[in-house]
């Protein structure tokens, strides 16, 4: 007795110390703990869409398997996606005519039920009458009419195609099947279908079992359908077809499906388009009477199958059954939703993205029962991974010449000239993005990627006390036979220029070489690059950091250059001077400086970039027309300033080359010296920044996909004239109150911010005392 | 010696000659047959009340008859209805073969058919069910049995 004791502790002892290196706790699920998805479509989530219940419990199957959701994420019922019923027919009248309202009025025009070519297989004809019920539960499920009425189904804008394969109970031929399920196969090929539902099976049959190879499986559905070219059509739909087979798996509660599903794990044509579905109780375990998973786990999947209610006979009740017969049909419709929402998957990424997304915690951990555990259609239907862009002009999802960037790192950085005008043309209008997990395709509104990082600052009060700031003042300034170079420390920017002894050269960086307004600018007090860029500067020698401005011969005729430090972006000018004899004394002509130049932009346009796919492939050429003027009298200078520019653009990417964009801009003021007295100067001045006048540039998105991974394009010609004119208004005032103090205002008005009259208009004003220690 | 036969023999078989006379005396129950005319069987897809059987004079009746009324073909006012319970596809039916009487002890014998090994069916679950009407059901016992 000792001895015994001590056998059966030694083994309890080695029992307890087995299995210890089974992984960290993570993977230690709680099989009592029975798991939901995220049914978030708070907007679908009607009376009907709960009306497919269970009788007595709170849990309801569409929301079970997260439909709402799917239609939140762009499912609209499945529309389009062609599904065939291989089961006991459609209740219809003798004339074809529907006699339930969830399925409208068969033969009109708007009618998602089609019958056609022996539809009706057991009685060779083309009206599939229903004398069971089955086969138009099953329907019902998959796809009764969201019509504010009774239920609906999952797919409920699914194409259906009732083929009527199995005979009604009550006839002699109660056990249906003999030839028609070859006929139900064959009629997928002939109508096309994307999906077939079969929820029959072969009882008292399993994988495994009752056959354990394709042959033997072959064998067994033949046996069963009296049919010896069953099999033959059964695989010639699904290889050539390429249609989804749905089947249940049987309610014998056996441990593995039907035999009927055996091609599903031994025929490798029919196993990546198969799926098998077992039924959840309503608990939301497996059901007591169900099939598990067992050794088809690979391809199999539980949806819920008990007391499901919908559309019963003629009349309009409603009915609840049980059965994997109604796992199936929820299964078959959630397939048609990812169908129809990602067109780029084909039918295997399909049953793969269904799979991939399945709730597979807690007690759906366990797939020999569960398989990849409950379906999870809101999850399908979302993206995985992350999502990205498709490189320009790619053809093909999968071709080796594509390639992807994470959806972050594409943008477009529209300058305020035209970024109103585009956003305009492209709202509503979508591009195609790719998740990275099968390339499922999705659907974004393009101006999700249109930036301009300006638009928040600009009008900031920040931003416009800045006009008054002389961030320039403090610079150290060398001397050497040949000329002067300031340099002006900033905080953020270092801003030199070089200028010769005889004023024939200038050279700067990061700041504008021309002085053709140094006078008029140096008199206000105000010198912040904001404003000369505002007031003075050349819109296409944009003052970006690290660029060069080189100047030659600054009277008669003279000549700019611009480049930048990666010399992308390179701009000339010939500036002509005709009345620049007596530069600043010209009291009869005032001054003017005509300018003719061009500005070359690399992987720019207009001083707008994009990235990723969005890049300007290619080189932007602007031509570009200014006329300055200034005249100074006793105590007033006035001054104005005008550009017009043509932009051409050729590239190769999302854009493309566009007709010519006219571009201008303007500004015109005057200074008052010694307003009321001395010591105040008073400064009134209006400006337009720059805006397209005129022109279009064409965008070519990636914006729908098939099955066969085939990107197609839409080209976009988007408009890029705003729809109104952003005027600057300002008002600068400047009181010397001593030799070391001074108080500046500026008050600035701007109406129709960003050239957009849906902004509303700014005003900022600023005050600075400045004091000198 | 033909008496000490006789003798012995009785002696060992007198239980046998024992049962022989008891078998043969007028000895007998009351067995007899009633009239069940009316009766209809099919297939519920719903649960009807479970399993086994249910008369006029249970709580559930008036429900579970609402649901066998929409099923049957019939217009009869049933008093008892059998149910073989749940079975895991279609091809199930039931059928009533006869009923026997013994003293009030009423015996109803019903005979299910089970779809064939090799033949397709629906994956959905079934209730096989009969109705009867059985006159003055309440004076009986009532058993049943499936064969």
């Amino acid at each position: 007795m000792r001895l015994l004791i001590l056998i059966i502790l030694s083994i309890w002892f080695l029992s307890a110390c087995g299995g210890g290196g089974g992984g960290s706790p993570s993977f230690v699920h709680d099989i009592n703990n029975v798991p939901k998805c995220s049914d978030t479509g708070t907007a679908f989530q009607t009376t009907e869409y709960y009306f497919m219940d269970y009788n007595d419990s709170t849990d309801k199957a569409l929301a079970q398997v997260c439909a709402s959701t799917a239609y939140a994420n762009g499912a609209t019922g499945g529309s389009g996606v062609k599904i065939g019923i291989n089961d006991t027919g459609l209740h219809l009248q003798s004339d074809g005519k529907m006699d339930h309202q969830e399925f409208g009025d068969v033969g009109s025009a708007n009618s998602r039920i089609i019958l056609g070519y022996n539809s009706d297989v057991v009685r060779n004809d083309e009206v599939p009458e229903d004398e069971d019920g089955h086969g138009s539960h099953v329907a019902g499920i998959i796809g009764a009419d969201k019509d504010n009425v009774g239920m609906h189904g999952i797919a409920y804008n699914a194409t259906l195609y009732p083929i009527k394969t199995l005979t009604p109970r009550g006839s002699p031929h109660s056990v249906a099947g003999k030839y028609t399920v070859a006929w139900g196969f064959y009629l997928t090929d002939y109508y096309d279908l994307d999906i077939i539902n079969n929820s029959w099976g072969y009882p008292e049959s399993e994988i495994g079992v009752t056959c354990n190879s394709k042959e033997t499986c072959e064998s067994a559905l033949n046996d069963a359908t009296s049919y010896s070219y069953t099999y033959y059509y059964f695989q010639r739909m699904a290889s050539e077809q390429n249609a989804m087979l749905v089947w249940s798996a049987g309610n014998q509660s056996k441990d593995n499906p039907s035999a009927l599903n055996g091609a599903c794990i031994y025929d490798s044509l029919v196993t990546e388009n198969c799926v098998i579905v077992v039924a959840l109780g309503t608990d939301g375990k497996i059901a007591d009477y169900s099939n598990k998973c067992g050794i088809a786990s690979a391809v199999c999947i539980s949806a819920p199958g008990s007391l499901v209610s919908a559309y019963n006979d003629s009349t309009d009740s409603y009915y609840e059954l049980s059965g994997t017969s109604m796992a199936a049909p929820l299964v078959s419709g959630g397939l048609a939703l990812i169908k129809q929402v990602h067109t780029s998957l084909t039918h295997a990424q399909v049953i793969d993205r269904l799979f991939a997304t399945a709730v597979d915690h807690d007690i759906y951990s366990q797939s020999s029962i569960y398989g990849h555990g409950l379906m999870d259609i809101g999850a399908a239907t979302s993206a995985i991974g992350s999502l990205q862009l498709i490189s320009a002009n790619s053809n093909n999802l999968d071709s080796q010449k594509s390639s992807y960037t994470e959806i972050y790192e594409n943008s477009f950085n529209s300058n305020s000239s035209f970024y109103s005008g585009l956003k305009e043309s492209l709202k509503n209008k979508t591009i195609e993005v790719y998740d990275s997990f099968d390339r499922a395709n999705f659907s974004v509104y393009i101006d999700s990627f249109l930036q301009n990082i300006k638009i928040t600052e600009e009008y900031s009060a920040t931003k416009h006390l800045d006009n008054l700031l002389k961030i320039d003042d403090d610079y150290s300034m060398m001397n050497n036979d040949y000329g002067v170079l300031k340099s002006y420390n900033t905080k953020s920017l270092t801003r030199s220029l070089f200028e010769t002894n005889n004023n024939k050269l200038r050279i700067a960086t990061n700041m504008q070489s021309n002085l053709f307004f140094d006078k008029s600018r140096t008199r206000m007090g105000f010198n912040s690059p904001k404003l000369i860029t505002k007031f003075f500067g050349n819109p296409y020698f944009y003052n970006d950091n690290e660029n060069v401005s080189l100047n030659i011969n600054n009277k008669y005729v003279s000549s700019n250059l611009f480049v930048d430090e990666e010399l992308d972006n390179i701009g000339i000018s010939i500036n002509i001077q005709p009345t620049s004899e007596d530069f600043f004394n010209n009291d009869s002509l005032g001054n003017i400086e005509i300018s003719l130049g061009r500005s070359l932009e690399k992987n720019k346009i207009l001083n707008s970039y994009g990235t990723g796919s969005f890049n300007i492939s290619d080189i932007s050429n602007t031509k570009f027309a200014a006329i300055k003027y200034k005249k100074e009298f006793e105590k007033i200078n006035v001054f104005g300033n005008m550009n017009y520019g043509s932009t051409e653009l050729k590239s190769n990417s999302y854009f493309l080359g566009n007709e010519a964009i006219t571009t201008s801009s303007f500004s015109l003021g005057f200074i008052k010296s010694d307003f009321i007295n001395r010591k105040n100067r008073i400064s009134i001045l209006i400006s337009q920044p720059q805006k397209v006048i005129d022109g279009s540039i064409g965008l070519r998105v990636p914006t729908s996909s098939n099955n066969k991974r085939e990107v197609n394009y839409t080209t976009y010609d988007l408009n890029l004239a705003p729809d109104a004119t952003e005027i600057n208004y300002d008002l600068l005032f400047a009181r010397d109150i001593n030799k070391n103090d001074s108080f500046y205002l500026n008050y600035t008005h701007i109406k129709n911010p960003i050239h957009s009259n849906s902004n509303s208009s700014v005003n900022n004003v600023s005050l600075l005392f400045k004091k000198l220690f | 010696m033909f008496p000490y036969f006789l003798k012995n023999c009785f002696n060992n078989y007198k239980f046998f000659y024992l049962f022989i006379l008891i078998s043969c005396s007028d000895f007998k129950e009351e067995y007899s047959q009633i009239n069940i005319d009316t009766y209809e069987c099919s297939i519920s897809h719903q649960e009807i009340f479970g399993r086994d059987f249910i008369t006029i004079n249970d709580e559930y009746f008036d429900k579970s008859i609402n649901v066998v009324n929409k099923i049957v073909s019939k217009s009869s006012k049933y008093n008892f209805i059998f149910s073989t319970g749940p079975r895991s596809s279609s091809g199930y039916n039931l059928n009533f073969l006869n009923s026997s009487l013994k003293n009030k002890n009423l015996s109803l014998v019903f005979k299910e058919k089970k779809p064939k090994k090799s033949t397709i069916v629906a994956t959905v679950i079934t209730y096989p069910f009969c109705a009867l009407l059985i006159e003055n059901i309440e004076s009986y016992n009532i058993s049943v049995e499936i064969i």
